[in-house]
């Protein structure tokens, strides 16, 4: 309870802090000063990439120890600073959060920019550069990886040949989308052998079925005594029972399921300590 | 013995015309009932049979006849029963061949006259998608000949046991689980079925398989068999017995015995393990002339037969193929499927 508060306490106080600016301009927070005068270049990077992706792409650096804050876990933290502001509210955006004070990181998504295990991925290739406490590296390293993760995930989504993304948590340091490179002239010859052999199949079955002069049934010969059915049984025997396990969508697994990290694929957040 | 019926007008000879069920003169156009004509020709019969002349030749089962009208031999096998004099035309019947025990116990005249099947076989040459356009021209089709084929008609009465297995299928789903029931079922027939008049064609000059496609015969059509009925047509005598043919017909009778069988087993999602034996007794069988419009024709020098029911006009035929337009066709639907795939975007790929 006592935390709880403590969490809410620090939301409001970090809120007021930020209140001075509107959360959908925001490229660049600074408030532990670890960028020093990099600050500028980062935030005008930052705003060029969302200019470029249509997102929102924040950089927010904070100190809890100093406002004696505390919280148990940075994502979830995370997730609710980026809302609390509102952050990619128009069409998405991507937020990394650095926590001075207790030296923790997290990567937030919102708007189906990324998935999962691209977001876990930029955090982890983030927290590289921070556990080598170099900041501005780190912050650059994040929007160097957000700008080529948002694209490749935008252009596989679009692919009608549904690339996969089969990145796994954690084991992976690189992300490559493999597009399948189509051949429109073996397509075309495909579709045309395919239409031929259709149009073969009618032409065999008119000219078969032209002469069809089918003998008459043997019921115009039927007498005036007609059909007299002397015994008729329909005995029922026994029954027979054969069962099927039905199978689920969701038994197969695929890489639609959504990793850990809380969140709908469309959002969602992932950091850790550095 | 050559027969034919004169005009008690001009003397020209007669012929059966199908509208009026009457001998009609084509010259001076008087119409005599087939009654009268016969009885009238039996009059005639009495007073000349000492001034008729028969001769016969047997050469290896041509016969020869001579004409009434004009005294020109006419020479036919030893089947034809009706036919025509290559000199002068005039219809000619050989009595001899369609009496005792040749002659017929029924017929079913023409219902159907010569301009008529000419019409009939004029539209049929151009049906068809893939007809040639020139083979409506390249048949003469006014040599069409009208004849009466020898037919036994036999009466049956097959006994059918039965015996299947049925099966009827339902499907409950319970959570996770599909249950498929099947219900079994032994299912057993007796069925006695009387045939009256089934068909059997008794010359074996004629494709057994054309006549029985011309079938069915309105038996409501049939009359007692009278030779003027033949005059203007050409007849064939059976060359087969009746006792031949018994077992054709009775592998049609049990055949339609066990269709009409199984037709009384329904109800069932799925039907096997049919098993049956048939018991067939003939009953009687009766000589009859069935009308049939016949046209021989060469096309690309292929011997080719089309038959016309004299009756109902049913016709049975096989129309020739045209590769040009079996080409066309062919090319005309690729390309509109190939188009429909291309907007559909593609079945494969």
């Amino acid at each position: 309870m006592k935390r709880l508060l403590r969490t809410i306490v620090m939301l409001i106080c970090v809120s007021l802090f930020l209140c001075g600016y509107s959360g959908k301009e925001t490229y660049l927070v600074d408030e532990a000063d670890i960028f020093g005068d990099k600050q500028t270049e980062l935030e005008d990077q930052a705003r060029e990439l969302s200019s470029k992706l249509n997102a929102q792409i924040v950089i927010i650096t904070l100190d809890t120890e100093q406002d004696g804050q505390e919280y148990d876990d940075i994502e979830r933290f995370g997730e609710e600073f980026y809302q609390e502001h509102g952050f990619g509210e128009e069409q998405g955006g991507v937020m990394l959060l650095i926590d001075m004070g207790q030296r923790k990181y997290t990567v937030v998504y919102t708007g189906g920019l990324l998935n999962h295990s691209l977001n876990r991925e930029i955090a982890d290739e983030v927290a590289v550069v921070l556990k080598q406490n170099d900041y501005v590296g780190a912050a650059k390293k994040y929007l160097e990886c957000v700008e080529k993760y948002v694209t490749d995930y935008e252009n596989s989504k679009s692919d009608s040949n549904n690339v996969e993304n089969n990145l796994q948590y954690g084991n992976e340091h690189e992300y490559n989308v493999e597009r399948e490179e189509t051949n429109p002239v073996k397509e075309i010859l495909i579709r045309f052998l395919a239409a031929m052999v259709i149009a073969g199949i009618i032409v065999v079955i008119l000219i078969v079925t032209r002469n069809h002069d089918a003998k008459p049934s043997g019921n115009v010969y039927i007498g005036e005594k007609g059909v007299n059915i002397l015994s008729r049984k329909d005995r029922f025997t026994h029954t027979t029972v054969v069962t099927r396990k039905i199978e689920r969508e969701s038994d197969h697994s695929g890489s639609s399921s959504s990793e850990s990290s809380g969140g709908s694929e469309d959002s969602g957040s992932a950091g850790g300590s550095f | 013995m050559v027969k034919n019926y004169k005009c008690p007008g001009c003397g020209a000879s007669m012929v059966y015309d199908e509208g009026t069920n009457c001998m009609v003169c084509e010259y001076c156009g008087t119409k005599v009932p087939v009654e009268q004509a016969k009885e009238e020709s039996e009059a005639s019969k009495r007073q000349s049979s000492e001034t008729q002349n028969i001769q016969r030749q047997q050469m290896e089962g041509v016969k020869a006849y001579h004409c009434p009208n004009c005294g020109a031999e006419i020479v036919t096998d030893a089947h034809t029963a009706a036919t025509f004099c290559s000199f002068c035309g005039s219809p000619s019947m050989m009595e001899d061949r369609l009496s005792g025990y040749y002659e017929p116990k029924y017929v079913i005249p023409f219902q159907i006259d010569k301009e008529h099947a000419v019409e009939l076989f004029r539209q049929w040459t151009k049906k068809g998608i893939f007809t040639p356009r020139s083979f409506s021209s390249q048949i003469q089709l006014d040599k069409i000949t009208g004849m009466y084929v020898p037919y036994w008609l036999y009466d049956y009465q097959v006994r059918t046991k039965m015996s299947a297995e049925g099966k009827n299928i339902r499907t409950e789903i319970h959570g996770d689980t599909e249950y498929i029931y099947t219900d079994h079922y032994d299912i057993y027939r007796d069925v006695e079925i009387d045939y009256n008049q089934i068909p059997v064609n008794a010359s074996s000059k004629m494709s057994k398989d054309k006549m029985e496609r011309l079938e069915p015969f309105d038996y409501k059509g049939m009359k007692q068999f009278q030779m003027p009925y033949l005059s203007g047509f050409q007849a064939e005598k059976y060359n087969q017995t009746e006792k031949e043919l018994e077992p054709e017909a009775e592998v049609r009778a049990k055949q339609f015995a066990y269709e009409e069988t199984r037709a009384t087993i329904h109800g069932y999602d799925e039907v096997g393990s049919v098993h049956s034996s048939s018991d067939a007794q003939k009953e009687r069988a009766e000589y009859a002339m069935l009308p049939v419009w016949i046209l021989n024709y060469q096309y690309k020098n292929k011997d080719c037969m089309i038959t016309l029911n004299g009756q109902t006009g049913r016709l049975i035929g096989k129309l020739p193929i045209s590769t040009v337009k079996v080409a066309a066709i062919f090319i005309c639907l690729t390309a509109t499927i190939f188009l429909l795939i291309l907007l559909l975007g593609g079945i494969i790929g």
